[in-house]
Protein backbone atom coordinates (compact mmCIF):
# COMPACT_ATOMS: atom_id res chain seq x y z
CA UNK A 1 0.00 0.00 0.00
CA UNK A 2 1.02 3.61 -0.93
CA UNK A 3 1.19 6.12 0.90
CA UNK A 4 -1.63 8.36 -0.28
CA UNK A 5 -3.33 11.17 1.72
CA UNK A 6 -5.89 13.31 1.66
CA UNK A 7 -7.87 16.54 2.86
CA UNK A 8 -10.91 17.94 3.30
CA UNK A 9 -12.53 21.16 4.26
CA UNK A 10 -15.81 21.30 6.14
CA UNK A 11 -16.99 24.32 8.30
CA UNK A 12 -20.48 24.72 10.28
CA UNK A 13 -22.15 26.19 13.23
CA UNK A 14 -20.42 24.95 16.29
CA UNK A 15 -23.19 24.25 19.42
CA UNK A 16 -23.91 21.24 21.60
CA UNK A 17 -23.07 18.13 19.63
CA UNK A 18 -22.14 19.40 16.01
CA UNK A 19 -19.86 17.48 13.96
CA UNK A 20 -17.82 19.81 11.70
CA UNK A 21 -15.80 17.44 9.54
CA UNK A 22 -15.67 13.50 9.06
CA UNK A 23 -14.23 10.55 7.15
CA UNK A 24 -16.57 7.76 6.43
CA UNK A 25 -13.78 4.50 6.71
CA UNK A 26 -14.36 1.77 3.49
CA UNK A 27 -14.09 -2.00 4.15
CA UNK A 28 -11.11 -2.01 2.17
CA UNK A 29 -8.94 0.60 3.87
CA UNK A 30 -7.96 1.67 7.39
CA UNK A 31 -7.66 5.62 7.13
CA UNK A 32 -5.65 7.24 9.82
CA UNK A 33 -6.06 10.63 10.66
CA UNK A 34 -2.59 12.80 11.28
CA UNK A 35 -2.91 16.38 10.80
CA UNK A 36 -6.08 18.83 11.52
CA UNK A 37 -7.06 22.91 11.84
CA UNK A 38 -9.34 24.06 13.66
CA UNK A 39 -10.24 28.03 12.85
CA UNK A 40 -13.07 30.62 12.97
CA UNK A 41 -13.13 33.46 10.03
CA UNK A 42 -16.08 35.32 11.85
CA UNK A 43 -15.21 38.87 13.41
CA UNK A 44 -13.02 38.15 16.34
CA UNK A 45 -15.08 37.56 19.75
CA UNK A 46 -14.60 36.03 22.87
CA UNK A 47 -15.94 32.83 22.94
CA UNK A 48 -15.52 29.22 24.11
CA UNK A 49 -15.57 25.82 22.47
CA UNK A 50 -14.61 22.35 23.20
CA UNK A 51 -13.30 20.29 20.44
CA UNK A 52 -12.98 16.62 20.05
CA UNK A 53 -11.66 14.16 17.37
CA UNK A 54 -14.43 11.26 17.97
CA UNK A 55 -14.93 7.66 16.85
CA UNK A 56 -18.27 6.97 15.60
CA UNK A 57 -19.72 3.64 13.94
CA UNK A 58 -22.89 5.23 12.13
CA UNK A 59 -21.69 7.48 9.75
CA UNK A 60 -25.28 9.64 10.00
CA UNK A 61 -26.35 12.23 7.47
CA UNK A 62 -23.95 15.35 6.43
CA UNK A 63 -25.10 18.50 4.75
CA UNK A 64 -22.62 18.65 2.09
CA UNK A 65 -20.33 15.41 0.92
CA UNK A 66 -16.67 17.22 0.13
CA UNK A 67 -14.39 15.64 -2.21
CA UNK A 68 -11.80 14.38 -0.43
CA UNK A 69 -8.35 16.14 -2.02
CA UNK A 70 -5.70 14.35 -2.60
CA UNK A 71 -1.77 15.32 -1.90
CA UNK A 72 -0.42 13.93 -4.87
CA UNK A 73 -2.54 14.87 -7.97
CA UNK A 74 -1.32 11.63 -9.33
CA UNK A 75 -3.19 9.47 -6.58
CA UNK A 76 -6.52 8.14 -6.95
CA UNK A 77 -9.71 9.30 -5.42
CA UNK A 78 -10.08 8.62 -1.73
CA UNK A 79 -11.68 5.73 -0.87
CA UNK A 80 -13.14 8.02 2.42
CA UNK A 81 -16.09 9.38 2.33
CA UNK A 82 -16.12 12.85 3.67
CA UNK A 83 -18.78 14.72 5.12
CA UNK A 84 -19.59 18.50 6.35
CA UNK A 85 -22.13 21.35 6.38
CA UNK A 86 -25.62 20.68 8.67
CA UNK A 87 -25.58 17.10 9.53
CA UNK A 88 -29.24 15.79 9.33
CA UNK A 89 -28.53 13.02 11.86
CA UNK A 90 -24.84 13.44 13.63
CA UNK A 91 -22.78 10.27 13.55
CA UNK A 92 -23.63 7.82 16.20
CA UNK A 93 -20.46 8.49 17.89
CA UNK A 94 -18.90 5.69 20.83
CA UNK A 95 -19.05 6.34 23.96
CA UNK A 96 -15.23 6.53 25.59
CA UNK A 97 -13.90 6.59 22.26
CA UNK A 98 -12.70 9.67 22.10
CA UNK A 99 -9.57 10.59 20.00
CA UNK A 100 -8.33 14.23 20.66
CA UNK A 101 -9.72 17.05 23.14
CA UNK A 102 -9.11 20.42 23.53
CA UNK A 103 -11.29 23.65 24.85
CA UNK A 104 -10.60 26.81 22.38
CA UNK A 105 -11.49 30.69 22.20
CA UNK A 106 -12.84 31.50 19.13
CA UNK A 107 -9.70 34.29 18.56
CA UNK A 108 -7.44 31.13 18.69
CA UNK A 109 -6.79 28.32 15.62
CA UNK A 110 -5.59 25.20 16.45
CA UNK A 111 -3.22 23.02 14.51
CA UNK A 112 -2.64 19.06 15.32
CA UNK A 113 0.26 17.15 13.75
CA UNK A 114 1.84 13.54 13.63
CA UNK A 115 3.68 11.20 11.81
CA UNK A 116 1.83 9.39 9.60
CA UNK A 117 3.08 5.87 11.79
CA UNK A 118 1.12 7.64 14.83
CA UNK A 119 -1.91 8.34 12.62
CA UNK A 120 -5.60 7.30 14.32
CA UNK A 121 -6.97 4.93 12.35
CA UNK A 122 -10.40 3.40 11.86
CA UNK A 123 -11.48 0.26 11.01
CA UNK A 124 -11.92 -1.23 7.75
CA UNK A 125 -15.79 -1.29 8.22
CA UNK A 126 -18.69 0.86 6.42
CA UNK A 127 -19.72 3.72 7.84
CA UNK A 128 -17.22 3.71 10.46
CA UNK A 129 -14.66 6.75 10.42
CA UNK A 130 -13.76 9.73 12.98
CA UNK A 131 -15.62 13.29 13.27
CA UNK A 132 -14.22 16.67 14.25
CA UNK A 133 -16.83 17.78 16.62
CA UNK A 134 -17.77 20.44 19.23
CA UNK A 135 -18.73 19.10 22.46
CA UNK A 136 -19.96 22.66 23.97
CA UNK A 137 -19.63 26.01 22.95
CA UNK A 138 -20.90 29.62 24.44
CA UNK A 139 -21.97 30.77 20.54
CA UNK A 140 -23.12 29.31 17.39
CA UNK A 141 -20.59 30.86 15.16
CA UNK A 142 -19.46 29.18 11.72
CA UNK A 143 -15.77 27.76 12.34
CA UNK A 144 -13.89 25.96 9.73
CA UNK A 145 -12.26 22.65 9.91
CA UNK A 146 -9.87 20.92 8.01
CA UNK A 147 -8.71 17.56 8.48
CA UNK A 148 -6.60 14.87 6.68
CA UNK A 149 -5.68 11.05 6.44
CA UNK A 150 -3.55 8.40 5.12
CA UNK A 151 -5.07 5.49 3.58
CA UNK B 1 0.48 23.87 39.25
CA UNK B 2 0.66 22.92 35.43
CA UNK B 3 4.10 23.34 33.69
CA UNK B 4 3.19 24.87 30.59
CA UNK B 5 6.34 24.47 28.88
CA UNK B 6 6.77 24.21 25.04
CA UNK B 7 8.29 20.98 24.89
CA UNK B 8 7.61 18.23 27.60
CA UNK B 9 8.46 14.43 25.80
CA UNK B 10 11.28 13.28 24.57
CA UNK B 11 9.47 10.81 22.49
CA UNK B 12 6.33 12.76 21.74
CA UNK B 13 3.89 11.31 18.91
CA UNK B 14 2.50 14.47 18.06
CA UNK B 15 2.89 18.53 18.14
CA UNK B 16 0.22 20.72 18.20
CA UNK B 17 -0.04 24.35 18.46
CA UNK B 18 -2.68 27.05 19.69
CA UNK B 19 -2.35 30.24 17.68
CA UNK B 20 -3.43 33.20 19.29
CA UNK B 21 -4.04 36.63 17.39
CA UNK B 22 -2.04 38.49 19.63
CA UNK B 23 1.20 36.50 17.73
CA UNK B 24 1.68 34.09 21.27
CA UNK B 25 1.91 30.83 19.93
CA UNK B 26 1.54 27.55 22.35
CA UNK B 27 3.36 24.81 21.57
CA UNK B 28 2.33 21.51 23.02
CA UNK B 29 3.79 17.75 22.76
CA UNK B 30 1.31 14.81 22.47
CA UNK B 31 1.56 11.02 23.37
CA UNK B 32 -0.57 8.75 22.04
CA UNK B 33 -2.00 5.58 24.01
CA UNK B 34 -0.96 2.63 22.89
CA UNK B 35 -4.14 0.67 23.17
CA UNK B 36 -7.25 3.39 22.07
CA UNK B 37 -4.64 5.23 20.18
CA UNK B 38 -6.15 8.55 21.85
CA UNK B 39 -3.70 11.50 21.68
CA UNK B 40 -3.54 14.19 24.83
CA UNK B 41 -1.18 16.71 25.42
CA UNK B 42 1.71 16.23 27.86
CA UNK B 43 1.22 18.73 30.97
CA UNK B 44 3.37 17.88 33.84
CA UNK B 45 1.48 18.38 37.13
CA UNK B 46 -1.62 17.85 35.61
CA UNK B 47 -2.48 15.47 38.34
CA UNK B 48 -4.26 13.06 35.40
CA UNK B 49 -4.03 9.56 36.19
CA UNK B 50 -1.94 7.52 32.86
CA UNK B 51 0.03 4.53 32.45
CA UNK B 52 2.27 2.37 30.42
CA UNK B 53 1.84 -1.41 28.88
CA UNK B 54 5.02 -2.99 29.85
CA UNK B 55 3.78 -5.48 26.72
CA UNK B 56 3.39 -2.38 24.38
CA UNK B 57 5.79 -0.45 25.78
CA UNK B 58 4.57 2.75 25.60
CA UNK B 59 2.09 5.23 27.80
CA UNK B 60 -1.78 4.11 28.00
CA UNK B 61 -3.82 7.23 28.51
CA UNK B 62 -5.41 5.90 31.43
CA UNK B 63 -7.54 3.75 33.95
CA UNK B 64 -9.20 2.51 31.31
CA UNK B 65 -6.62 2.06 29.01
CA UNK B 66 -4.43 0.15 31.43
CA UNK B 67 -5.99 -2.64 32.37
CA UNK B 68 -5.99 -5.59 30.11
CA UNK B 69 -3.38 -4.83 27.34
CA UNK B 70 -4.78 -4.61 24.13
CA UNK B 71 -3.21 -3.13 21.47
CA UNK B 72 -4.78 -1.12 18.79
CA UNK B 73 -4.05 -3.62 16.20
CA UNK B 74 -5.82 -6.11 17.63
CA UNK B 75 -8.72 -3.42 18.28
CA UNK B 76 -9.04 -2.31 15.23
CA UNK B 77 -9.67 -6.23 14.00
CA UNK B 78 -11.93 -6.77 16.98
CA UNK B 79 -14.23 -4.09 15.62
CA UNK B 80 -13.87 -5.66 11.69
CA UNK B 81 -14.60 -9.03 13.05
CA UNK B 82 -17.40 -8.38 15.43
CA UNK B 83 -15.47 -9.32 18.45
CA UNK B 84 -15.43 -8.22 21.63
CA UNK B 85 -13.23 -4.65 22.23
CA UNK B 86 -11.65 -6.37 24.82
CA UNK B 87 -11.07 -9.97 23.03
CA UNK B 88 -7.13 -11.21 22.60
CA UNK B 89 -6.29 -14.27 20.57
CA UNK B 90 -4.71 -16.74 22.84
CA UNK B 91 -1.38 -18.20 21.25
CA UNK B 92 0.75 -20.79 22.91
CA UNK B 93 3.90 -22.51 21.96
CA UNK B 94 4.92 -26.66 22.60
CA UNK B 95 8.70 -27.55 22.67
CA UNK B 96 7.95 -31.07 21.63
CA UNK B 97 4.96 -30.98 19.77
CA UNK B 98 4.81 -33.78 16.84
CA UNK B 99 3.20 -32.15 14.38
CA UNK B 100 5.17 -29.06 13.96
CA UNK B 101 8.26 -30.48 15.14
CA UNK B 102 10.91 -30.17 12.49
CA UNK B 103 13.27 -33.03 10.98
CA UNK B 104 16.88 -31.94 10.95
CA UNK B 105 18.31 -30.24 8.04
CA UNK B 106 20.10 -33.49 5.79
CA UNK B 107 23.36 -32.69 4.30
CA UNK B 108 23.68 -34.66 1.01
CA UNK B 109 27.63 -35.53 0.28
CA UNK B 110 28.89 -37.38 -2.43
CA UNK B 111 28.51 -41.01 -2.77
CA UNK B 112 25.27 -40.92 -0.43
CA UNK B 113 22.03 -42.20 -2.53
Amino acid sequence: MGCRTYGIYGSGAVGTDKTMVAGVSATTIRPGVFEFVIGCAAAPADAASNWRLHRFTVAGTSGSAPTPEPDDPADPASLVTGGSGVYGAEPTYTAGKILFQISLNQRQSFHFATLIEYAMRAPATAANGWGLKTLASTVTTTHECFLKWQE
Amino acid sequence: MPDRRAFTARKSKGYGVIMDPDGRNVEMDFLQCVHCQAVWQVQPGSGRERGFCMRCNGPTCGPECSGKCVPWEQMLKNWETGKPDDFMPVQAAFANNPITKKEPPKIWVPGDP
